[in-house]
């Protein structure tokens, strides 16, 4: 029976892992991609190489607070860490279906505190310490994307000079290495999302985890990176590729950050963040110029600009949609698990 | 200095005194920061919606 638990929970952990590769390797190599600057296998196997490098070196201090600090490790029998890792991969399906970007932190540690809620052996000082860098960090992504974008960003465009026909060896290097620290960084935070239960559980040892937890997000990466890569639905693959860049150095930053200090926090978030901060940076230096060139003044040259500053680059319609999914993810994920956990309590199943 | 200036060095400012708060007072680096960004999300929130930059503005 501990057997079968045992295989039932590792395999729980692979497809949870697989389908976190999946979506990274769009997060990270989609504007590589897109831009044409490497081909989608090679982009798969730089994504595979470098998540498992950020899964083995800084995937175990997220592991840590996720497996033994939300609540006491004991709790999580291999029962309940494979009800844990269902509810994350449930949250994950649900988002796809829906096609709103759901982050696999957020559901994992909404599931984990749900299930200490309901067992009520909770560690607050762990989830308020969690809490608390989950609302500073996509204000600080915010924050530097936006001033970016209102401040540096046309000096930065014309720097780089990555427009087509133009396109050089430097930049092309840095638009591979960006990607390479974006697969880094999506390892070492998303390692823990599909092993940490088990971890806790003390089912396997820290090492064969995140190596487990590494090689399922490459398998991802080769499965359904092909297809993520080029979703039109990633708001990454939107940008200009200058934009792209800006966007995944200060994500891949907070993140790497945020997991080195070992608090589960989401990519996908401080990446959408960090795009809703550099289009708003760049909007606010639209609208004086718009107000300053009256309507009777403009010249055809005027129009043309105003035409061509119109692209979409902020909207407060869909990045108030975005934040409300963000607050009602982990809610959703953390009430099912606990009113689940409850239940088991109650039937005397735990 | 125009509005959006103010909002963003508002942010800077309100993060940087959550940090310096946290740094040499006794209060716990989390809870400053945790209350500084609450400020600043604050900022962001008049930044975005309130007065955001688009067409109509």
């Amino acid at each position: 029976m501990e057997f079968i638990l045992l295989a039932l929970g590792v395999a729980v952990a692979v497809l949870v892992g697989v389908n976190i590769g999946g979506s990274s390797t769009g997060v990270a190599f989609g504007p590589a991609v897109g831009s044409k600057v490497v081909s989608k296998r090679k982009a798969a196997g730089l994504m595979a190489f470098f998540a498992l490098l950020g899964g083995l070196f800084v995937g175990p201090n997220v592991v840590h607070t996720m497996g033994e600090g939300i609540l006491p490790p004991q709790h999580f029998t291999l029962a309940a860490s494979i009800a844990v890792l269902l509810f994350t991969g449930l949250g994950i399906l649900v988002g796809n279906i829906l096609k709103v970007s759901v982050s696999t932190s957020e559901t994992a540690v909404g599931a984990i505190i749900g299930m200490g809620a309901a067992l009520g052996v909770l560690n607050w000082d762990t989830v308020g310490l969690i809490f608390t860098w989950w609302i500073i960090s996509p204000v600080f992504a915010f924050w530097v994307s936006a001033a970016t974008g209102r401040y540096l960003y046309d000096r930065i465009v014309k720097r780089l000079q990555l427009e087509k026909g133009s396109r050089n060896g430097p930049a092309k290097a840095l638009v591979i290495i960006v990607g390479c620290y974006m697969a880094f960084s999506a390892g070492a935070s998303n390692a823990a999302n599909a092993v940490a239960p088990l971890v806790g559980a003390g089912s396997i040892d820290m090492f064969t985890a995140v190596l487990l937890a590494g090689l399922s997000i490459d398998a991802g990466a080769f499965l359904l990176g092909s297809r993520t890569m080029e979703t039109v639905g990633n708001e990454l693959t939107e940008l200009s590729i200058e934009a792209a860049l800006i966007v995944e150095i200060i994500s891949a930053t907070v993140i790497t950050f945020l997991s080195q200090a070992g608090i589960p926090a989401s990519l996908a978030i401080s990446a959408t963040m960090s795009v809703i901060g550099l289009g708003w940076g760049r909007a606010t230096r639209r609208v004086p110029i718009r107000r300053e060139v009256g309507l009777e003044s403009r010249t055809e040259k005027d129009e043309e600009r105003i035409e061509e500053e119109k692209m979409d680059l902020y909207s407060p319609a869909m990045t108030r949609k975005v934040i409300t999914a963000w607050m009602t993810t982990p809610l959703i994920a953390g009430i099912l698990a606990l009113v689940s956990f409850k239940l088991a309590v109650i039937l005397g199943l735990l | 200095m125009r509005y959006y200036d103010f909002v963003l060095s508002g942010i800077m400012f309100s993060l940087a005194a959550g940090a310096t708060i946290g740094f040499i007072t006794s209060v716990p680096l989390n809870v400053s920061l945790a209350a500084s960004s609450l400020v600043s999300s604050g900022l962001m929130y008049h930044g975005m919606f309130a007065r955001a930059p688009t067409e109509a503005f």
